[in-house]
């Protein structure tokens, strides 16, 4: 148990294992558009060099300047210890799915909030675009969460990832709440085409303009453990679940690749657009919530 | 102690494999700041050397500086030099930024960039390809070591 939430497939596997995931995903785009890219481990050399640096209080800024940033990786690990990866759960119990979707969603609402109380007018726009982009994706994320959930009847991620680990794909059965989810991984993520919140190209660096240092580096950390968290998330609920590590991988890394392509490819959504899309998606996860309603 | 050490060092060496950048362009003809731009397209590709393009100063480790510095620019300089957290370094790009150049007599010039700042590297030309530029910010990773030496 101790083991479990502490080593594998707890604090320390998530940490290593999501900026491993996070250097695989910036190599594979540097080959994709023809660079030799960063090595793998990258973000780990980032992540040190970043807690090595100097630490800027602005004189503006306010009272939680220097503690959001704690809270959002100290959540977004919490989500990560209830999300079966590789067949087991750290901590589990009855109703922990609800628990996990309310913990990821706070993990962004504290670096949204990291942003506001920094007081720069950039960071303030990107965490103002962040809660609006929340709008749009928690929408199709909950509904289509709630579409295995109520085909098994369980409330729990890891008895769903048992079930289809014998009974076959979740995301076969219900392709539309597959591809929704999909969608909201992206969103949530801050994927192209959904990073607005720190588009650099307009707002310097969005919520995160006015941190350096340590803050920085857990900004960061908790954008990558979002990224793995949900892609276990995503393989625990439709994409067949996983029974052992080998599994995990293969699955997991065929996720990332089609994130990659897909910031690879794409440009950036404006911000209505990105409600129109993201929404559009929602009522299409609600097609497949409807159907399971009818069928059960 | 012993892991003191050990732990600064690995921070030494982690700082050196990810120098994130910050290209500010002070004046001038824009000459070498295309060359710079060039740096960072995929055909040089400063990311193999774990460096990535921020354009903010809280976030940057390296100052690539390039044009003559105007009088305008100047206090903009001083303010963008202290927003940069340590440790850092900064790298002068092209003749102007070394020594005003074809600029020296303008009334609007306010001098070489390191009457302004400390400079670390100077990577001459007018402009220098984007190899020298490159080779530039390589040398600034030594030249960091060293300044930095535990």
């Amino acid at each position: 148990m101790i083991f479990e939430i502490l080593i594998y497939p707890g604090f320390v596997f998530l940490v290593l294992a999501s900026m491993i995931y996070y250097g695989i995903l910036r190599k594979v785009a540097a080959r994709m558009q023809s660079r030799i890219g960063p090595p793998i481990w990258q973000p780990i050399l980032d992540f040190i060099k970043l807690v090595g640096k100097e630490d800027l209080n602005p004189e503006q800024a306010k009272a939680g300047f220097t503690f959001w940033p704690f809270i959002a990786i100290t959540s977004v690990l919490i989500a990560g210890l209830l999300t079966p990866i590789a067949g087991i759960v750290p901590l589990s119990f009855t109703g922990d799915i609800v628990v996990l979707i309310y913990f990821l969603a706070f993990g962004s609402l504290a670096v949204y909030l990291s942003g506001f109380s920094s007081s720069n007018p950039y960071g303030v726009v990107g965490s103002m675009r962040g809660l609006i982009q929340m709008i749009g994706y928690e929408f199709p994320f909950i509904v289509s969460i709630l579409v295995p959930v109520v085909a098994a009847g369980i409330l729990s991620p890891f008895l769903i990832n048992t079930l289809q680990v014998h009974y076959g794909w979740f995301g076969f059965t219900f392709p539309f709440a597959a591809i929704a989810y999909f969608v909201s991984i992206l969103a949530k993520v801050e994927v192209p085409p959904f990073h607005t919140p720190g588009a650099h190209q307009e707002i310097v660096s969005g919520y995160s303009t006015e941190y350096t240092g340590t803050r920085l580096a857990m900004i960061e950390l908790a954008h990558m453990i979002k990224l793995f968290v949900l892609i276990s998330l995503g393989i625990a609920l439709f994409f067949g679940g996983s029974a052992d590590i080998l599994m995990f991988i293969v699955k997991s890394l065929v996720l990332l690749f089609i994130i990659t392509l897909a910031r690879v490819l794409v440009a950036r959504f404006r911000i209505d657009q990105i409600l129109k899309f993201t929404w559009f998606f929602g009522f299409v996860a609600l097609i497949d919530l409807v159907r399971v309603v009818l069928i059960l | 102690m012993v892991f003191r050490r050990f732990g600064e060092r690995i921070v030494c060496y982690a700082r050196r494999k990810s120098p994130w950048v910050l290209h500010l362009d002070t004046g001038g003809c824009n000459g070498c700041a295309i060359e710079t731009f060039a740096v960072l397209t995929p055909r040089y590709d400063i990311e193999r050397f774990g460096g990535l393009s921020k354009a903010n100063p809280r976030h940057s480790d390296v100052l690539i500086i390039s044009g003559a510095v105007t009088k305008k620019i100047e206090s903009r300089l001083g303010r963008i030099y202290d927003q940069t957290p340590e440790p850092k370094v900064v790298l002068a790009v092209g003749s102007c930024a070394i020594s005003k150049g074809v600029f020296h007599d303008s009334y609007n010039i306010s001098g070489p960039l390191d009457r302004i700042m400390p400079v670390d590297v100077y990577v001459p030309g007018c402009p220098p390809k984007p190899e020298a530029i490159l080779q530039g910010l390589i040398k600034a990773l030594d030249v960091w070591r060293e300044k930095y030496r535990i």
